[in-house]
């Protein structure tokens, strides 16, 4: 109800859903970077971890509330007049924050990729960018449970903030996979190792070692089946890995994951062949009913370049005009409706003839 | 079908005009995004400023007209160089919430979603197509032969002063006009995209959070100054819409702008539409400022061949556009601001008149 009266009277008087949003523009002029509904965060540092990995460090604005190990934020750049906005574990303590207010987002370059590559050289230290309040579930309960982290390349992330927040408290066995030479954090990790006889890691080359397997398990980490079992890592790694744990006897609520990329589109039973025609570029691509496509996956197969951000219907960057046609949500599981609206096109499947805005 | 040229020198004109299009797309970037906040940043300093001064007045009536002069200037900018060229999508590259198509709201009483149906849809795909384009005349002014001459356009001209007057009104309740909302059967040619009832709630709850705000809002935080602000905003909002009606009139309706039948545009190629959007526009010409008033509407031909390329990008393609209109023979319509509103109101009073045998209307 309140929120609605200041929603009324910001639309009424300033014609914007935030007061501040009508004076985003004024307020930028005396705090460079400043978003009404953003955070603003100062960049300390520019670590290299390795020649791929690279982390952030933060000094965020008084106003920013604060994080659960394990939770992530959107972090808001702006390449060439262009506002990208993508998405990143923290990597670093809540202890850090608390006496600091400093956060770690600890970043993998992807190859071809939009920003992790160019965020590097295009931003000095001392300059501001902009992150989102600390989101995601993917964090340890309060009870006393021993847990088992398993990692998988830059998956690592979320666990480095949850050691550090956790050590002193709990059972916590990490196996930790990646390949030779590119386990991150080392000497960070064995210290916590050697300083708390409750911490144990493995460090896994997985070009040696392969993936993970019952006999990784039962070598590692005999008693996983006592533990709440945390995954991070790539979609692949993670389906697995949940596969295997599940046939090992481990139940579904002890099994909690985090994708960093999209989730593979599941069959899902529904009949989607048929085509998509991006309008404005007018061009069709035929769906195939076999490996389901996102429009998203579609649309850059043509070579069009939608703005994205998490493409994983989170951040609603890539929402495109659909101008007909049927599509099916795999995040909220549900047909759309045939006429105009908006869909997110990153986590949204045709379903027969669709038209798209793009 | 229009064909004043063959099919292959239309052809390759789209192609020349696709190219113009393609280099000032690819060079968007910081600049325009920087440019696009440094006007509203000045459209918001006009603004704060001119209702504060405004209310100054209390002391010297000076302060109330320079406050009143203030206020309109950034409501011109508002409506203008920001909200029309924000609506037509010329920012959302930017992917700025505020800056953005699909969230944008403006200080008129049009409601922004409504603008982007008829404006962006309606009357840029169909320029000036006569039963097509309701921005031609707004069901209200017969501006061209095709219309069957009526009693009423005998005093159109009082007519055209008073749609000027309440301009924002006019354009606010034209969709309803169109759909037939409140008086009128229903047409059936047209397809609704969204209900009576939704247009209705969407009118109403636009019109009044702009009353509240010019009328009684402001007004009553001014206490003692309650009349001067109440009508200080009010000739604000007179000054934007005779201003916002003037140059839109001068887009369209100059003497030498073409009109078109639906039947020509059947199957319409894209170097036809180029070729039917330069015709049925003609341009203003002027200082850099003057053109930042008119949102670039100046730049009418450009605006209509690339409506969503950031406007200010336009007086730099005036010339490139006009070499293709030369090459291909086509008129490219271009003035001062006095000599093409002078044709507009001879426009007006033309078609007043019932045609005369010897009033032959070119067509294109
Ligand atoms: C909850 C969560 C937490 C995360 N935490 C972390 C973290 O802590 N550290 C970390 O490094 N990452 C993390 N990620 C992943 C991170 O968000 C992505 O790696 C990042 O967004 C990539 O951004 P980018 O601009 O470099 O790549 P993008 O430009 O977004 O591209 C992503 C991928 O798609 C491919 N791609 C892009 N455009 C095209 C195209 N036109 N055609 C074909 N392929 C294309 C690229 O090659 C690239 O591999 C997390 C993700 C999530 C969802
Ligand atoms: S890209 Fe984030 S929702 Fe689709
Ligand atoms: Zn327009």
């Amino acid at each position: 109800m309140i929120d609605k009266t200041k929603k009324w009277f910001a639309m009424s008087l300033f014609n914007h859903r935030q007061v501040l949003g009508f004076f985003e523009p004024l307020i930028q002029v005396f705090l460079p970077n400043y978003m009404a509904n953003k955070y603003r965060a100062r960049i300390l540092k520019l670590r290299n971890e390795n020649s791929e990995v690279y982390s952030l460090v933060l000094k965020v604005n008084k106003n920013w509330k604060g994080f659960k190990s394990g939770q992530h934020v959107e972090l808001v750049v702006e390449k060439n007049g262009t506002k990208l906005s993508r998405i990143f574990s923290i990597s670093s303590s809540p202890q850090l924050f608390k006496s600091k207010r400093v956060i770690e987002l600890s970043i993998q370059r992807q190859l071809k990729g939009r920003i992790t590559e160019w965020l590097p050289s295009a931003v000095k230290t001392g300059q501001y960018v902009n992150i989102s309040a600390a989101i995601g579930d993917f964090t340890i309960d309060n009870s006393n449970k021993p847990v088992l982290l398993i990692a998988a390349g830059t998956g690592i992330t979320p666990f480095r903030s949850i050691l550090a927040n956790n050590a002193n408290d709990r059972d916590i066995h990490l196996l930790y996979y990646a390949k030779p030479e590119k386990h991150l954090f080392i000497s960070e990790l064995k210290s916590i190792q050697s300083l708390h006889s409750n911490v144990s890691i493995t460090f896994i080359n997985s070009t040696i070692n392969g993936r993970i397997s019952e006999n990784h398990l039962s070598q590692y980490c005999p008693d996983f089946n006592n533990r709440q079992c945390y995954i991070c890592g790539p979609s692949e790694m993670i389906q697995s890995t949940k596969n295997l744990l599940l046939s090992k006897g481990l139940s579904n609520q002890n099994i909690y994951f985090e994708y960093f990329g999209s989730a593979p589109i599941k069959d899902i039973g529904i009949e989607t062949s048929g085509t998509v025609s991006f309008f404005k570029s007018s061009i069709q691509v035929l769906t195939k009913n076999k490996n389901k496509q996102s429009l998203l996956e579609m649309a850059e197969s043509a070579d069009l370049k939608p703005i994205t951000g998490c493409r994983m219907g989170l951040c609603h960057q890539c929402v495109c005009e659909k101008k007909q046609g049927t599509v099916y949500n795999t995040l909220t599981k549900t047909f759309s409706d045939t006429g105009k609206e908006d869909v997110q096109l990153c986590i949204c499947v045709p379903v027969g003839d669709v038209s798209i805005n793009l | 079908m229009n064909n004043q040229l063959n099919t292959e020198q239309f052809e390759n004109m789209a192609q020349e005009l696709d190219a113009i299009r393609e280099n000032a797309h690819k060079d968007l970037g910081q600049k325009d995004a920087n440019y696009i906040r440094k006007i509203i940043r000045i459209q918001r300093i006009l603004e704060i400023t001119g209702r504060i001064v405004m209310v100054l007045g209390f002391f010297n009536y000076v302060y109330w007209i320079v406050g009143v002069v203030a206020l309109s200037v950034a409501k011109i900018l508002d409506n203008m160089e920001i909200g029309h060229n924000v609506l037509h999508g010329q920012y959302d590259w930017m992917n700025d919430e505020n800056i953005n198509s699909r969230t944008f709201e403006w200080d008129i009483a049009c409601d922004a979603s409504s603008w982007k149906r008829v404006h962006n849809y309606e009357h840029h795909t169909y320029t000036n197509i006569i039963g097509k384009d309701r921005d031609f005349g707004y069901g209200l002014l017969r501006l061209s032969s095709d219309i069957p001459w009526r009693r009423k356009n005998l005093w159109q001209f009082l007519t055209y002063f008073n749609l000027s007057i309440l301009f924002e009104w006019g354009i606010a309740y034209h969709e309803m006009a169109a759909e037939r909302v409140f008086i009128g059967r229903k047409k059936s040619n047209r397809k609704q995209q969204i209900s009576d009832k939704q247009l209705k709630k969407k009118f109403f709850g636009k019109a009044t959070r702009q009353i509240f705000k010019d009328y009684i809002f402001f007004p009553l935080l001014s206490g003692p100054m309650f009349i001067y602000v109440f009508f200080g905003n009010l000739l604000a909002n007179v000054i934007r819409n005779l201003w916002t009606s003037t140059i839109i009139f001068c887009g369209h309706f100059t003497e030498n702008v073409k009109t078109f039948s639906q039947k020509e545009c059947e199957n319409e190629t894209r170097g036809q539409w180029y070729y039917r959007q330069m015709l049925g526009s003609s341009n203003l010409t002027g200082h850099k400022w003057f053109h930042i008033m008119t949102g670039h509407l100046s730049c009418q031909i450009e605006h209509h061949l690339f409506p969503d390329i950031p406007a200010h990008r336009y007086v730099d393609m005036v010339p490139k556009v006009k070499a293709v209109a030369e090459k291909y023979g086509i008129e490219y319509n271009s003035g001062s601001f006095f000599h093409q509103y002078a044709t507009v109101l001879r426009r007006v009073y033309r078609f007043s008149l019932p045609d005369r045998k010897a009033v032959i209307v070119s067509k294109a």
